[in-house]
């Protein structure tokens, strides 16, 4: 039984700490969406889309 | 005290627009420019944006005598360093499958700045089906679209479905607002601008998607300007003014207020601007606009210029 | 169960400080699960509330008071009056007053202080259980579009906890019969999946809860 074990005086809560524990306010700093070129996916695309560059023609 | 937004809104794009005026030969041609234009987003762009700018304020007509002053010679200048229509005419006969032409032309159209062959060579092109079947993003569809409206091209058999290219985007579609990255924002805002040719017409937004936007601007509006990203929450506001009702947000208003430079420059974010006068034109320019197409549209509507 | 981890527990003080601190969620299981509810489970608790009863007197709210005990106030009001419907009247005699709401209560559709309101009710989102009701819920039930920006806000700070807690709200709201602007079950799980840490997935799990009701 808990009573048994632990005797409510026993016990000290820190109401500070708790306080803030409690609190959970949000995240100070943003970490919103900036231009990120390489989340993009067009480069990728016109890489896998577009023929290379033609090379010099052989001798016949 | 707290500035109204609109007299925010008002001295942004006043600022903006002198600025544009003031730094205009940063944006002339080079002197050997041919219609190939090798480096078109560094040059060409910008004067087609400059112009959109100056023929919107010229549009609203809600400017004071000395704006629509500096807009009518900005324009003027522009028109100038495209040679009056000719380069784009060289660049389309070059090119018959760029839009760019068109687009810009638009800006000039819309204040009726015509050049004959142009409009010629246009309305063939934009009958063409290759032409209208090109693989573009939806976004950069409904500009092509918005710019022939401008420009008449759009009659008879070549009437635009607007309804099917506003489905298509990624804002026709009212997705989840807690997802969208910096791209699909840019993507909206410019659906928005052409659906609506910039604000003239609301009612191009589809009922859904303008309650759709009511409802999530401001969170993206809040989270853009916490980071200092004005560029984009810039378009945002214009966005608000697109809306038939429109948003006042004067909160970012007077965010933007406090950050436009003394001589009208618009930063684009949060890093530092430089000193030197081209490489502050080069970085900064396009938000420059953006204000003044924001501020302008935010008096406009304002003043109850349209239902 | 939290008896237990109580009882196990190298430093009781700090399992009975977690047990405070997890308030009426402790019985989350209960409300939500059907999972039948320990005496000892309601000792566990009695004992976090009398090593550190609450006050009789009740913190104002912010900005008239500090933010810390006024919050603490409310979470320890939901525990004790779940705690109370839970047991009846043959349960804990514990007490928790009620504190009063700041007179913004919730802000109108398009009010400014929806983003700081909407972080505030994510502070007190352990209310958002069956069995709990009260000015709180009641201040939700104005507010769905300012909730709903503020999760799009958070999510989008990449404040998954936050997001998580405010969503928390819109599961409630859904399970209380409300219209929501935007569509609670894809959220909840999207922060699910991209959040980290026990809490975060402690309050989506509740929220699937409440969505299934």
């Amino acid at each position: 039984m808990l009573s048994q074990t632990v005797r409510p005086r026993e016990i000290t809560l820190d109401h500070h700490a708790l306080t803030m524990a409690m609190a959970e306010p949000e995240a100070p700093f943003s970490d919103a969406p900036v231009y990120a070129p390489e989340a993009a996916g067009v480069l990728l695309l016109l890489a896998l889309l577009s023929p290379r560059e033609p090379k010099e023609p052989k001798d016949l | 005290m707290a500035m109204p937004a609109t007299e925010a809104a008002h001295r942004i794009a006043s600022q903006a627009l002198t600025w544009l005026h003031t730094q205009r030969e940063h944006g002339a041609l080079p002197p050997d420019t041919t219609a190939e234009l090798a480096e078109p987003d560094s040059v060409y762009k910008p004067l087609g944006e400059t112009a959109l700018a100056a023929s919107l304020v010229l549009r609203e007509g809600v400017a004071g005598s000395a704006e629509l002053r500096l807009a009518r010679e900005l324009l003027d200048f522009c028109w100038k360093q495209l040679g009056g229509g000719a380069m784009l005419h060289e660049r389309l006969l070059r090119y018959p499958m760029m839009t760019d032409p068109l687009e810009t032309y638009a800006h000039f159209a819309r204040c009726d700045y015509r050049h004959e062959a142009l409009d010629r060579l246009l309305a063939h092109t934009t009958s063409l089906r290759s032409a209208r079947a090109a693989e573009v993003l939806p976004n950069r569809r409904l500009a092509v679209a918005n710019a022939a409206r401008i420009g008449g091209f759009d009659q008879g058999g070549l009437a635009t479905d607007w309804a099917a290219l506003s489905r298509a985007t990624w804002l026709g579609a009212c997705p989840e607002p807690w997802l969208i990255d910096w791209m699909t924002a840019y993507c909206m805002t410019h659906t928005v601008f052409h659906l609506t040719d910039w604000g003239r017409l609301p009612s191009g937004l589809p009922g859904d998607v303008a309650q759709y936007l009511t409802r999530w601007l401001p969170a993206w509006i809040d989270i853009w300007a916490e980071i200092g990203e004005w560029d984009l929450v810039a378009e945002l506001l214009i966005v608000s003014n697109c809306l038939a009702e429109p948003r006042r947000d004067p909160v970012a208003w007077e965010r933007l207020a406090g950050i436009q430079h003394e001589d009208g420059l618009m930063p684009r974010d949060g890093r530092p601007v430089g000193d030197d006068p081209a490489e502050r034109f080069a970085a900064h320019h396009h938000t420059t606009v953006v204000a003044a197409v924001a501020g302008t549209l935010a008096v406009s509507r304002a003043l109850g210029a349209r239902s | 169960m939290v008896a237990a981890h109580v009882e196990s527990a190298q430093d009781p003080g700090a399992a009975l400080a977690a047990i405070r601190i997890l308030g009426a969620d402790t019985f989350a299981p209960v409300v939500l699960a059907g999972a039948p509810l320990h005496p000892e489970d309601a000792a566990a608790i009695a004992l976090a509330f009398s090593a550190l009863p609450p006050g009789r007197d009740v913190p104002l709210p912010p900005p008239a008071g500090p933010e810390g005990p006024w919050l603490m106030a409310w979470r320890d009001w939901g525990t004790v009056t779940l705690l109370t419907v839970l047991t009846g009247r043959g349960g804990a005699r514990l007490t928790a007053p009620r504190p009063a709401l700041p007179a913004d209560a919730a802000p109108a559709d398009d009010a400014a202080g929806w983003a700081e309101w909407s972080v505030r009710m994510g502070q007190l989102s352990t209310l958002a259980l069956p069995g709990l009701d009260g000015p709180v819920h009641d201040a939700a039930r104005r507010s769905p579009l300012a909730l709903a920006r503020g999760a799009t806000r958070a999510v989008l700070r990449r404040d998954y906890p936050t997001a998580a807690r405010i969503a928390r709200w819109l599961a409630w709201l859904r399970s209380d019969g409300v219209r929501l602007p935007l569509d609670a079950g894809p959220l909840v799980e999207h922060i699910g999946l991209l959040a980290g840490g026990d809490r975060p997935a402690l309050d989506t799990a509740i929220s699937r809860r409440l969505i299934a009701l």
